[in-house]
């Protein structure tokens, strides 16, 4: 599948300035990446072209630095993100029971994205708030000493944003 | 009550602004040590006995000591951020709560060994801690407090936040240099050290945040004083991140050297749910794990090293009676075995294969010789790598292995986890278990 | 320069040489994989700990600097436990079916278990599968196969200068490949077989051809430009079945390029069934030799020797140019021997346009315009071509020779078609058959590259031995054994009895030569002194 892509000014503004801040422009990989996939969800290949021609590196260069991060997105997710933690201070406290707990509700795999396309659940690794858990990130926000009950709450309010908005 | 140094400000309404953290003599510090020498400074450190926070426990002072002072190549800081050992959360609230903080200390430590660059690098999920870091260096800007000739002592320093993108490897110094730098984050072979051979080819220094937010503190008070807090050569206070099974998990700054059982029974209030203690990880996923009979030991670097184990992160996960210690090693793997950055034979191949051996042990389809070869797979690893991520993986798995050999040889008879992997907090609601484990 | 000892033998090392280094120079061999003498060091594979006296952890030898008193232990046996360690991870996921693997016999993975790995395996697990995917038209890659050394990263990133292979996915996932497309720029991807220490890297067009240790090896020259990189051929069957380099760190380090690799495939195919020509019939080669030497003979007995004209090619060795010198200067007493400067543009033995001229391939694809030059005089100096046809179109020459060139494609062949009728004796000369060839009074078939021993002259004055690769029987000779023929039949005896004694007359008549002798040239050759 071939993505078009457009990269808007504000991106290639903020790259910019992101790649004065380095001796060689090639540092400013990781952030730049960051910022094309703010704009555009995530990074398919055209992006991985798009960010190599713009720091003047190797394609395969900018394609091993991607695929080594776990943050960048080489599919496309939903139109929002379940990132659960289920890494052992999370597990102990029910993270891997929350996990399940959203398959069944969702009725996906984690890796997965619900039919509708709204949802994209992935299972993720020590997220930094193991006092408080469990965790889960929500579009990059923290949600933290989580139950069923709450997992709902998020999961109602998502609908209702959507339903209110509109699809978008 | 022993007095709160790092955390002080933590309830302080808006203690992230430059605001707050100046009317409570923020930067005092700073002032303070641009009027002293570099060389000054590093020997403060050095006489105060600051060991590095991020685990190893290395003294700073003399970390900053070994850049060579007659480079001629730009020299750098990189302030690590890059929090991701399982049970570790203290820098991210240093970071969310008192960022200026971070950013005094940083740019002391620049001045010490003559950086006129520094790079905070914060893991990418930290996108409050990021924020508020960008926010308050763009405040420290304006107020001069970094940028060109800082407070009109003719010194300079830039100071950006590098966002990491997703990998645990990163928290080594070399793959955060690596990474700093835009590739991946696979470590370097040392030597050379950073502190000859680092970021862009200059002399660097790479400090842990918590580490650099004590410095502004010490400039002020002196190294007495910080060596008092703590037995002899592990002075300060420490954040503890506490996390599983206790009343009251979260961050407590404590003396250095408090003991583990107080941590979690007196500090944390005991077992949740009155359960039996059955274990304690000291010091983040990869330090050896303590069972209940070993936890009377002070947390500081040199008593835990004496119990075979590590300070570590400083993250205490406490686990109950009712959890299984095959799981626990099985999670544990699998975190390894994600994070492993694939470079060297020993922990991309190793690391993988005790997952999957775990795997099988734990779905009831171990073998007799499988905690054997388990153990020995760990030496295999342990110190023939090129970074110690192998050693982290090996060192936990080990220790379970070897502390709760029980339980590995009835997994293996009873072809099945006797507890069921680990509990439900929930036992009223019915969960089914999906399909990846 | 620091001494230390290995295994309680002390050996000195260069200032700043690696353990592992200074170790195999002096024939102490330790085990890597990673490691490379021309590429940069990377310590991934950890192949090659070895136990340093005062240091707690086993350190790689490949990226130890050798300090004045270390006591170095390659053999001991913590070293062994972890070499064996090393060793049972680098099988876990990889096949254990090496008989089918084209590697087979050529693998260090395979040597080393050999030495040092154990008989079962402890790995109940599923191995890690990749499906094979052609990279390109030169390179097969087999994942499964690969250990993550990543040789092939690094000669395309440091060496080559196109990063086109990367590391991707992370931890036991990783793999090693090209981006995206299953291509490659470079022209020097066949260098990743030669490089690749398994068989997750293989050319496709040796794959599967032959097993390496049924083939004979031998060193000798690629002829498929003017830079004289050193290669080993392959043989199998009296055929060559690949050229891999061989290590001249004056010429090519251990690199050559796609063309020059797959430079024998024309010569491999074009030369079964040449056959000498006379009138275009297939006559015997003394029936051939005949001929031409008693048309010469005449010639020079009615003074007419000076209007034969010689036209060389520059793929032609510095004897066979030396004896063409000779026989214009001493026997026929012609003054017009021109030779053709190196084609820019064209391949020597077939199609294969490559028009880089990087790093390695030089524009000029001819072996030895520069032994043409010394012997034969520079361009500006010899006679030209241009002359030596003109000459011919004016019907003063009786004949011309040509010999390793095909007129017909060099120049308007419309114009040399005209040219033959008013000579002669139109000789060609040549390891293939051309079109010039066919419309020669006699064709006389010379050996190629591959059969020929003998020197080149490569393009900054480096003499190197070509040595017989390929032996095929008569009535194919070298081009400088059929002049000395001819030159018998003439009446003039020369009595070389091999090149070895052509050399030695070089040596004495050829300005900067004075030093070349087969002996001394060695493997590595060595350099004219021109003033």
């Amino acid at each position: 599948m071939i993505e078009k892509i457009a990269i808007g000014p504000e991106t290639e503004k903020a790259i910019a300035e992101i790649i004065a801040r380095y001796p060689v422009p090639e540092a400013a990989l990781i952030p730049a990446l960051h910022k094309v996939q703010d704009e555009l969800g995530w990074l398919p290949l055209e992006a991985i072209d798009w960010v190599a021609g713009r720091l003047s590196l190797p394609k395969a260069r900018v394609y091993g630095v991607v695929s080594f991060y776990t943050m960048f997105r080489r599919s496309k997710p939903g139109r929002h993100r379940l990132e659960v933690c289920t890494n052992l201070s999370c597990s102990l406290m029910g993270g891997e029971h929350l996990r399940d707990y959203l398959c069944e509700k969702l009725k996906i795999q984690p890796g997965q994205t619900t039919s509708d396309g709204r949802i994209t659940l992935t299972e993720v690794e020590c997220l930094g708030s193991c006092g408080s858990a469990p965790v889960m990130l929500v579009d990059d926000a923290f949600y933290e000493n989580l139950t069923p009950e709450t997992v709902d709450q998020i999961l109602e309010q998502l609908h209702q944003k959507e339903t209110r908005g509109g699809v978008s | 009550m022993t007095e709160r140094v790092l955390t002080a400000r933590f309830q302080t309404p808006d203690s992230h602004r430059l605001s707050t953290y100046q009317a409570d003599g923020g930067y005092q510090a700073a002032k303070k040590a641009l009027s002293m020498k570099p060389g000054e400074i590093i020997d403060l450190v050095k006489a105060s006995g600051l060991r590095g926070r991020g685990g190893a426990g290395f003294p700073a002072g003399l970390k900053w000591s070994f850049v060579p002072k007659d480079s001629d190549k730009p020299k750098y800081l990189c302030i690590n951020a890059d929090e991701g050992e399982p049970g570790t959360f203290k820098d991210r609230y240093l970071m969310e709560l008192d960022p200026h903080a971070v950013i005094e200390g940083a740019m002391i430590a620049a001045y010490a060994f003559c950086a006129n660059h520094a790079y905070i690098y914060v893991r990418g999920e930290f996108k409050l801690p990021m924020m508020r870091l960008e926010a308050a260096l763009e405040e420290a800007r304006e107020a001069n407090l970094i940028g060109r000739n800082i407070l009109g002592s003719g010194y300079d320093l830039e100071m950006w936040v590098h966002p990491g993108a997703g990998a645990y490897v990163c928290g080594e110094e070399t793959a955060l240099i690596e990474s700093n730098e835009g590739h991946r984050g696979m470590p370097r072979l040392k030597p050379p050290f950073p502190a000859v051979v680092g970021l862009f080819g200059g002399p660097t220094v790479v400090n842990n945040v918590e580490t650099l937010a004590y410095v502004p503190h010490i400039v002020n008070r002196g190294a007495e004083w910080f060596g008092s807090l703590g037995p002899e050569k592990n002075g300060g206070t420490k954040l503890y991140g506490v996390s599983g099974h206790v009343k009251k998990p979260g961050l407590y700054e404590l003396p250095m050297g408090t003991p583990l059982n107080e941590i979690v029974f007196g500090v944390c209030g005991g077992m949740r749910n009155d359960r039996k203690l059955k274990a304690v990880i000291p010091g983040g996923s990869s330090t050896p794990v303590l069972t209940a009979d070993e936890i009377k030991v002070n947390m500081d670097f040199d008593s835990l090293a004496k119990a075979g184990s590590m300070l570590g992160s400083g993250a205490v996960i406490v686990m109950d009676e009712g959890t299984c210690m095959v799981r626990v090693a099985m999670r544990l793997a699998k975190f390894y075995d994600h994070e492993s950055c694939g470079q060297c034979t020993p922990c991309r191949e190793g690391v993988p294969w005790i997952r999957k051996i775990l795997v099988r042990i734990e779905t009831g389809r171990g073998c007799r010789q499988d905690p054997k070869l388990l153990l020995e797979l760990c030496d295999n690893i342990q110190g023939n790598t090129v970074c110690p991520l192998g050693d982290a993986c090996a060192m936990p798995i080990r220790a379970l292995v070897t502390k709760f050999r029980d339980e590995f040889d009835a997994h293996i008879e009873k072809k099945q986890c006797p507890i069921g992997g680990f509990q439900n907090p929930w036992p009223s609601i019915k969960i089914q278990a999906c399909k990846v484990s | 320069m620091p001494k230390f000892t290995i295994n309680g033998v002390e050996i000195e090392a260069k200032e700043g040489q690696t353990v592992l280094k200074a170790a195999l120079e002096h024939g102490i061999y330790i085990p890597h994989l990673c490691y490379h003498p021309y590429l940069k060091v990377a310590g991934n594979c950890r192949m090659c700990l070895v136990e340093i006296e005062k240091m707690p952890k086993l350190q790689i030898a490949c990226a130890t600097e050798a300090r004045e008193g270390m006591v170095v232990l390659t053999m001991s046996e913590k070293v062994i436990k972890a070499r064996k360690a090393v060793l049972e991870f680098l099988l876990i996921n990889h096949p254990l079916d090496c008989p089918v693997c084209d590697q087979c016999g050529e693998c260090k993975l395979q040597d080393y278990c050999f030495q040092y790995g154990q008989e079962t395996s402890r790995f109940q697990e599923e191995k890690r599968s990749y499906p094979k995917i052609a990279v390109g038209d030169n390179i097969v890659r087999d994942m499964n196969r690969c250990i993550h050394c990543t040789r092939c990263i690094r000669f395309l990133r440091d060496v080559a200068g196109q990063e086109e292979f990367t590391l991707y996915e992370r931890g036991g996932k990783t793999q090693v490949g090209p981006y995206r497309e299953n291509s490659l720029q470079t022209p020097f991807s066949l260098n990743l077989a030669d490089v690749c220490p398994v068989g997750a890297l293989t050319s496709r067009h040796f794959r599967f051809q032959a097993r390496s240790w049924l083939m004979q090896k031998v060193r000798t020259l690629c002829a498929a430009c003017s830079r004289g990189c050193n290669v080993y051929a392959w043989i199998s069957k009296g055929k060559v079945l690949r050229l891999t380099p061989a290590v001249n760190e004056s010429v090519n380090m251990s690199w050559m390029c796609d063309f020059g690799h797959r430079s024998i495939q024309p010569s491999n195919d074009g030369q079964p069934g040449l056959i000498p020509l006379s009138g275009g019939r297939q006559v015997e080669l003394t029936e051939s030799l005949g001929e031409v030497a008693s048309k010469l003979s005449h010639y020079i007995h009615a003074g007419d020797g000076s209007r034969v004209g010689v036209i060389a090619s520059t793929c032609l060795t510095n004897e066979d140019l030396y004896m063409l010198r000779k026989l214009a200067r001493e026997v026929l007493g012609t003054s017009l021997i021109a030779w053709i400067p190196g084609t820019q543009d064209e391949a020597p033995f077939g199609p294969l346009d490559e028009p880089l001229d990087t790093w390695f391939v030089r524009k000029d694809k001819t072996p030895n315009a520069r032994g043409a030059q010394n012997i034969l005089g520079s361009t500006e100096h010899a006679e030209s071509v241009e002359s030596v046809l003109q000459a011919a179109e004016q019907g003063e020459l009786k004949a011309l020779l040509v010999f390793g060139e095909d007129l017909a494609a060099r120049y308007d062949a419309g114009r040399i078609k005209q040219i033959v009728p008013k000579l002669d004796l139109f000789l060609v000369v040549d390891a293939r058959m051309t079109r010039s060839g066919q419309w020669a009074h006699v064709f006389i078939p010379d050996a190629v590259w591959l059969e020929k021993d003998a020197t080149f002259t490569n393009e900054v004055g480096r003499v190197q031995r070509l040595r017989p690769v390929v032996d095929r029987e008569l009535p194919i000779r070298a081009a400088f054994g059929t002049i000395q023929e001819i030159v018998k039949l003439v009446g003039v005896n020369w009595y070389f009895a091999s090149p070895a004694e052509v050399m030695e007359e070089i040596a004495v008549k050829v300005p900067g030569y004075q030093e070349i002798s087969y002996p001394l040239l060695d493997e590595t050759g060595l350099l004219v002194e021109m003033k």
